[in-house]
């Protein structure tokens, strides 16, 4: 057990993350950082990136992270990847734990955990998992070469996978679910007119079918669509239990309910990111952990007043 | 027997699945093992030849053990015997 008392522990080394560690290390805060996956988050999975300030020929989401990270590690940041599986909320300070037997004590929290993927949960997803039924359009894409597949999803990450999988299969389907595209993103209007794609829209799946591999779909208009695999990139906000147990309050779909200032409803644990789905974007999140840093410093510092 | 390891370098599941398949290869050496960059043509052309359809898998001796989702030093020991 550390006996240490950060300044600030952020849980998550995404964008939003690693921009909180690198203002407040850079400001002498006294910053640990706890990743239960890959240092970078989603933004790993991204290709290629073309709208992130500073970066006009584009970056590729794996480089962009490294590079975050090197610039939070250069102002003092200490990053550890240990699994978060506890959060208790003293007052003035914040225990947690970790899956591999870590406690951490801190001042302040900011939680930037993102989002984590969803199962369809339909007949079919385990059965075909990896034969055909895949969770990364970017990661499992090349393997679909000229064959068709399906996309379902309505969230920008989805889209982004059919502009993606529609370069190298013979069909695209885009099937966003019965409540459709979360917005009326940019990229819809031309993605529509590609005759390779085709989307669904108004109806969910079903069934996935086959024998050895994924070979059709079901929709529950009764319909029946032959395919060779399908894509599901369905998002799921990474809060699970531990917040509930500090107290922080979530949405109904799991987001954390943060302010402007991007402070929770606990005094000295903010949140920043996807997982107060806000944004969406790399640079949405970056903005936030640099709010969140901002503010959990300030809050750090009122407390050394008192 | 001969273990490949397919991975793509934007797969958030596949550095872990590496670390834990190289920490196997030293507590069980003896094998042969190569690992596949699946952003390139001859590891997507080896992939499909063998039907591989998602990252990390996991193939031994031609056949796919594991496929598509995180890898625990479990599955792959258990993939491997």
């Amino acid at each position: 057990m550390s006996e240490e008392i950060y300044d600030v522990i952020i849980i998550g080394a995404g964008p939003a993350g690693l921009t909180a560690g690198l203002y407040t290390s850079r400001h002498n805060n006294k910053t640990l950082i706890l990743e239960g996956n890959k240092i970078g988050g989603k933004t790993l999975e991204a290709h290629w990136i073309e709208n992130y300030p500073g970066f006009p020929d584009g970056i590729s989401g794996p480089d962009l992270m490294k590079l975050m990270e090197q610039q939070a590690l250069k102002f003092g940041a200490e990053i550890k990847q240990e699994t978060v599986i506890w959060i208790s909320d003293l007052g003035d300070l914040k225990m947690l734990s970790t899956r591999s037997g870590g406690f951490y004590q801190a001042k302040s929290l900011i939680i930037a955990t993102g989002v984590s993927r969803k199962s369809l949960s339909v007949k079919g997803e385990g059965e075909f998992k990896g034969r055909g039924v895949s969770y990364c359009g970017v990661c499992d894409g090349p393997f679909f070469r000229e064959k068709t597949v399906a996309i379902v999803g309505g969230g920008h990450e989805a889209l982004h996978d059919v502009g993606i999988l529609s370069e190298t299969s013979a069909k695209v389907y885009a099937i966003p679910g019965k409540k459709g595209y979360s917005e009326e993103f940019p990229e819809l209007e031309q993605l529509r007119k590609d005759s390779k794609i085709e989307f669904i829209e108004g109806t969910n799946i079903t069934e996935i079918g086959g024998t050895d591999f994924v070979e059709y779909i079901k929709l529950d208009n009764g319909n029946e669509v032959k395919l060779d695999g399908v894509f599901i990139i369905l998002k799921h906000i990474a809060t699970s239990s531990i917040l509930a147990d500090a107290g922080v309050s979530t949405d109904a779909g799991g987001c954390i309910l943060a302010d402007k200032d991007q402070k929770t409803d606990i005094a000295g644990i903010f949140a920043a990111g996807d997982c107060s789905c806000k944004g969406m974007q790399i640079v949405t999140a970056t903005g936030m952990g640099a709010t969140a840093a901002l503010n959990a410093m300030k809050y750090v510092k009122q407390l050394a007043r008192k | 027997m001969r273990i490949e390891l397919f991975f793509s370098p934007v797969c958030p599941y596949c550095p872990h699945a590496r670390e834990l398949l190289k920490q196997y290869q030293q507590d069980n050496p003896g094998f042969e093992y190569a690992e596949v960059d699946t952003f390139t043509e001859a590891g997507i052309e080896r992939g499909m030849s063998l039907q591989v359809m998602a990252v990390p898998c996991l193939v031994v001796d031609d056949n796919i053990k594991l496929s598509g989702w995180p890898f625990t030093a479990e599955d792959i020991a258990k993939a491997i015997q």
